[in-house]
């Protein structure tokens, strides 16, 4: 940022700036005010409620890091911030690739076409990710869902399974479809770095005779690096979110097998009234996603090249 | 030479050819993926149950707009809808004003710290939302808000989106030249009529580029929206309104598959027809959380 360019303004303030700063404070105050109501007040007061024990209605207790404590010891809820994890890790990797081979297909493909196939795989993000899992408890459902016929339809039934509720499939199943939700978004954006690539680049290589594989090593993907690096740490917070498509898709069932950690911080408010115990779970799990925003920004904190 | 060069160009192109024609192949086959899902409940929304399940692969034998017409009276889906316009609507504005305001005042007009106020901005819209919610509900039910329709709702979105809307604001803002300010100012314009005459109609495209991704976030949002209607029954937005509809209908997929329709036209409309804000919405609200 232009942290420097600031100083020549600190200098004096003269008539005018004061009345500017006066009202561009007045500006800044509906901003401030809403911020602080729905963001910071709550964040503080959620450190405040992760150290107190409070049902919701009554006095609170004030425990100290005894919510802490339990939380480490309470392997069901630890298990649960281990499912955000999985689900958070699979569904960036298969997110991620899925979009680069798009992009890069898509990017072959022309113009016209492209335009067309754009549109085609960015149609899972505009719906909202409830609509999209309820689209996926339709293609899942064991009986009468889509995949499964498909399977019975080429005689492959050994493949069907009842995706959302083998313990062993439940969460892969919601990390892709999680994936395949975020696939188009990623997409489109490694596409928009690519097409900055200029031209001649591409020209001069294909007079030294490098076919496509050879542009995509060489070219496309180192000059594309910045724009991936940016979507992956982006494509990391995004997939930390995994309430809505979990709540939508399994309820955290079967048993609590695809519980995740916002499910189980909001059961643990609402259901059992201990707001000190959530607000610890919530605190927790927000830490250990920017501690992974945090390292996955520094790994891609890396040289770019300059066309 | 011109020979060597020409059959060398040849080869080439034949083989770049087929590689074009195998990654068509593969993009048809993922097209598949990705669409037929969506047709394929488009298709069922038109089917009664027994049809359904007497082959679920065959086409509608005639256009039954039954599971239309209950998804909106028993289903309630078009109150739901309509909740989410209000909301919606009352959101985006509401965060279009407020930041359109800070963020002009962070650049033109001389707020001190600047930095500062915009790397507090930056931490605030990567922090996640768990941390926020319990005590955020907390403190509405405190004041008394969760008994109103849709306030508690709009309000934390727009306080939500602040931040990161304020961010790309103030990066279009700075692509206005500073001399047409002055030189209004110089004129007698006063800051609130010079926003509104000036800057705002060259930042036509900005404003639709927040809107576009405010409405994303806004329209889809789920985990503060259903704990914020858990006590009442007024006021529930769409993707709660279908997640209870589910509820009700259990396997009645047809329903079900008329409900996703609903929703799910309206908003290939509004892509196609702002296709362009969508990317640049993207691209813009990438550090958005």
């Amino acid at each position: 940022m232009s942290r420097t360019t600031t100083k020549p303004a600190k200098k004096k303030y003269g008539k005018l700036d004061k009345k500017l700063m006066f009202i561009g404070i007045l500006f800044l105050m509906p901003a401030t005010i809403l911020v602080a109501f729905t963001t910071i007040i709550p964040v503080v007061w959620n450190i405040v409620l992760s150290l107190c024990k409070w049902n919701g209605n009554g006095p609170m207790e004030f425990v100290g890091l005894e919510n802490f404590t339990k939380l480490f010891t309470d392997t069901p809820t630890l298990k649960t911030i281990g499912n955000s994890l999985f689900i958070a890790g699979v569904s960036t990797i298969f997110t991620m690739v899925l979009g680069i081979l798009l992009a890069l297909m898509i990017y072959k493909t022309g113009k016209k076409e492209g335009a067309f196939f754009r549109f085609v795989f960015y149609n899972p993000n505009i719906m909202p990710m409830t609509v999209a899992g309820l689209l996926f408890v339709f293609v899942l459902a064991p009986d009468e869902g889509l995949l499964n016929n498909i399977f019975a339809a080429m005689g492959l039934e050994s493949l069907q399974h009842a995706w959302l509720a083998e313990p062993g499939l439940v969460l892969w199943t919601l990390a892709i479809v999680a994936g395949w939700k975020g696939s188009g978004c990623i997409m489109m954006l490694i596409y928009t770095g690519v097409l900055a690539i200029p031209d001649s680049l591409f020209e001069s290589a294909k007079l030294d005779g490098a076919n496509y594989f050879k542009e995509v090593r060489m070219i496309i993907l180192p000059l594309i690096k910045p724009t991936i690096c940016m979507v992956f740490s982006m494509e990391v917070m995004w997939s930390f979110k995994t309430y809505d498509i979990v709540w939508t898709m399994t309820q955290g069932g079967p048993g609590s097998l695809s519980k995740t950690a916002p499910i189980s911080m909001i059961q643990q408010a609402f259901t059992y009234n201990k707001f000190g115990y959530a607000s610890a779970i919530g605190l927790v799990f927000s830490v250990i996603v920017l501690i992974c925003i945090g390292v996955v920004r520094r790994m891609l904190r890396s040289e770019t090249y300059e066309y | 030479m011109s020979t060597k060069v020409k059959a060398v160009t040849r080869r080439k192109w034949t083989g770049d050819r087929t590689l074009t024609w195998v990654i068509r192949v593969i993009l048809l086959l993922l097209t598949v993926v990705y669409i037929y899902p969506v047709i394929f409940a488009a298709l069922t929304s038109f089917k009664d149950l027994t049809e359904f399940y007497s082959d679920i692969w065959a086409l509608p034998k005639q256009f039954l707009y039954m599971n239309y017409v209950d998804a909106f009276t028993t289903g309630k889906i078009g109150e739901y809808f309509l909740n989410s316009v209000i909301i919606a609507v009352v959101s985006l504005v509401g965060i279009q004003i407020i930041s359109v305001m800070a963020s002009y005042a962070l650049t033109r007009l001389r707020i001190p710290h600047t930095n500062i106020i915009l790397m507090v901005l930056f931490a605030l819209q990567i922090l996640p939302t768990e941390t926020i919610i319990i005590p955020l509900y907390v403190e509405m039910s405190k004041m008394g808000f969760l008994h109103l329709e849709y306030v508690p709702i709009f309000l934390a979105y727009i306080g939500w989106s602040i931040p990161g809307s304020t961010i790309i604001l103030k990066n279009f803002f700075e692509t206005v030249p500073k001399e047409l300010l002055e030189a209004a100012r110089i004129d007698g314009s006063g800051e609130i009529k010079s926003l509104f005459l000036i800057v705002l109609p060259l930042m036509k495209s900005a404003m639709c580029t927040v809107a576009v991704m405010n409405l994303n976030f806004v329209w889809g949002e789920l985990m503060w929206a259903q704990i914020t209607t858990l006590l009442s029954d007024k006021g529930i937005p769409l993707t709660v309104g279908l997640l209870n509809f589910k509820g009700q209908i259990s396997t009645n997929w047809p329903q079900l598959c008329a409900a996703i329709c609903i929703v799910i036209i309206p908003l290939y409309i509004i892509f196609i027809c702002m296709q362009k804000y969508f990317i640049a919405g993207m691209t813009a609200g990438g550090v958005k959380g």
